[in-house]
């Protein structure tokens, strides 16, 4: 499959670093070296966000239920990194917010893309991969005889 | 465009010792009480810095005196989340940098019969917390009587004194100096009705 190349966008990486798994992005991190002094603007606290769904039909809002959220905003010199993930690891949401804050810099972005993003992109690509080959081998085709004149 | 300040080092106790300071500062009217510091954005005190971060959030409608800094608002808007009003009537807390140019009592909300508690609260920042003309408080928390000299106008007191005859509807503001508060809820009442301005 030939994929087009898009440069990254903020909703694209924060994504990654959102749905990653926390130790495979630790180790991601740990490649970094010379990380630059952060402080927090918002310390890593843990929530609860209300999740809304849209009716089918008419449309319509509804609320779907609570879930826990962590969120963490980080400030690297003029920058702001903001980190949300679901779940209560602020270790994680502290992770997200640096990466965030660090990929928003022209000196460290291509080093984070490549040591951060592209790795982890690639692990929830094979997971997701994994995922449908397993599906598929339930697939149950359906085939249907024509009878009589044909 | 994001704020540059954090709110509360330690969230949770922080806030909770502002918090007492404040149910202090209306449980004891006129008595000087101290919140917790910490760095404000340009035009608000430490003090009403440390109330807002404390009492404000996404489910209160703040009014904010204008002639406020964007700082003020931007600073607001990240740590508390609270959503804002031009309309005094309709704020569940007013921010006064000014007092000699903000509204009259009247124009904030004093509550219904049915919820006097659903009125404005002012936080009102002032220069100092004394020099002013002198009034004498008594009511509830009150030993006898209290004398407090806030730089506030005449104005202001014959119009506190007018509402203290709506009571139980009213306000109950805060006054707020570096990282000190005074609290005057609407049950301290004049002793002697302020001198009349000639």
């Amino acid at each position: 499959m030939v994929k087009s190349f898009q440069p990254l966008s903020r909703p694209v990486w924060i994504s990654t670093l959102s749905k990653a798994p926390l130790a495979l992005l630790e180790e991601c991190v740990a490649t970094l070296d010379n990380l630059p002094e952060y402080g927090f603007l918002r310390s890593p606290e843990v929530g609860l966000t209300m999740v809304r769904g849209r009716a089918e039909g008419t449309g319509q809002p509804f609320n779907l239920g609570e879930m826990t959220l962590t969120r963490c905003v980080v400030k690297l010199g003029n920058l702001t990194g903001f980190g949300y993930v679901a779940g209560r690891s602020k270790r994680h949401a502290e992770l997200a917010a640096l990466c965030d804050g660090l990929l928003q810099q022209p000196d460290w972005r291509s080093r984070v893309e490549r040591q951060v993003i592209a790795p982890l992109q690639a692990a929830a690509q094979e997971k997701r991969e994994a995922a449908s080959a397993e599906v598929e081998s339930t697939r149950v085709n359906f085939f249907t005889m024509l009878r009589g004149e044909g | 465009m994001v704020t540059q300040l954090t709110g509360f080092t330690d969230t949770v106790h922080d806030a909770q010792r502002t918090f007492r300071a404040l149910l202090d500062a209306l449980a004891r009217p006129g008595i000087l009480q101290t919140t917790v510091s910490l760095a404000p954005p340009t035009g608000l005190e430490p003090s009403c810095a440390a109330a807002c971060l404390t009492l404000l959030d996404l489910e209160t409608v703040v009014w904010l005196q204008p002639g406020l800094s964007e700082d003020v608002r931007l600073w607001l808007v990240f740590h508390a989340g609270c959503r804002f009003t031009h309309s005094p009537q309709a704020a569940d807390f007013a921010l006064i940098w000014d007092v000699t140019t903000a509204p009259a009592l009247t124009d904030f909300s004093w509550g219904t019969a049915e919820c006097p508690e659903a009125s404005t609260s002012l936080l009102i920042q002032l220069v100092g917390l004394s020099g002013g003309e002198s009034v004498v408080l008594q009511g509830p928390g009150i030993l006898h009587q209290i004398e407090v000299s806030l730089p506030l106008r005449s104005e202001f007191w014959q119009q506190w004194q007018a509402m203290s005859a709506e009571y139980p509807l009213g306000l109950d503001c805060w006054c707020f100096v570096q990282n000190r508060v005074v609290g005057l809820p609407r049950t301290a009442k004049l002793v002697a009705p302020p001198k009349e301005v000639p």
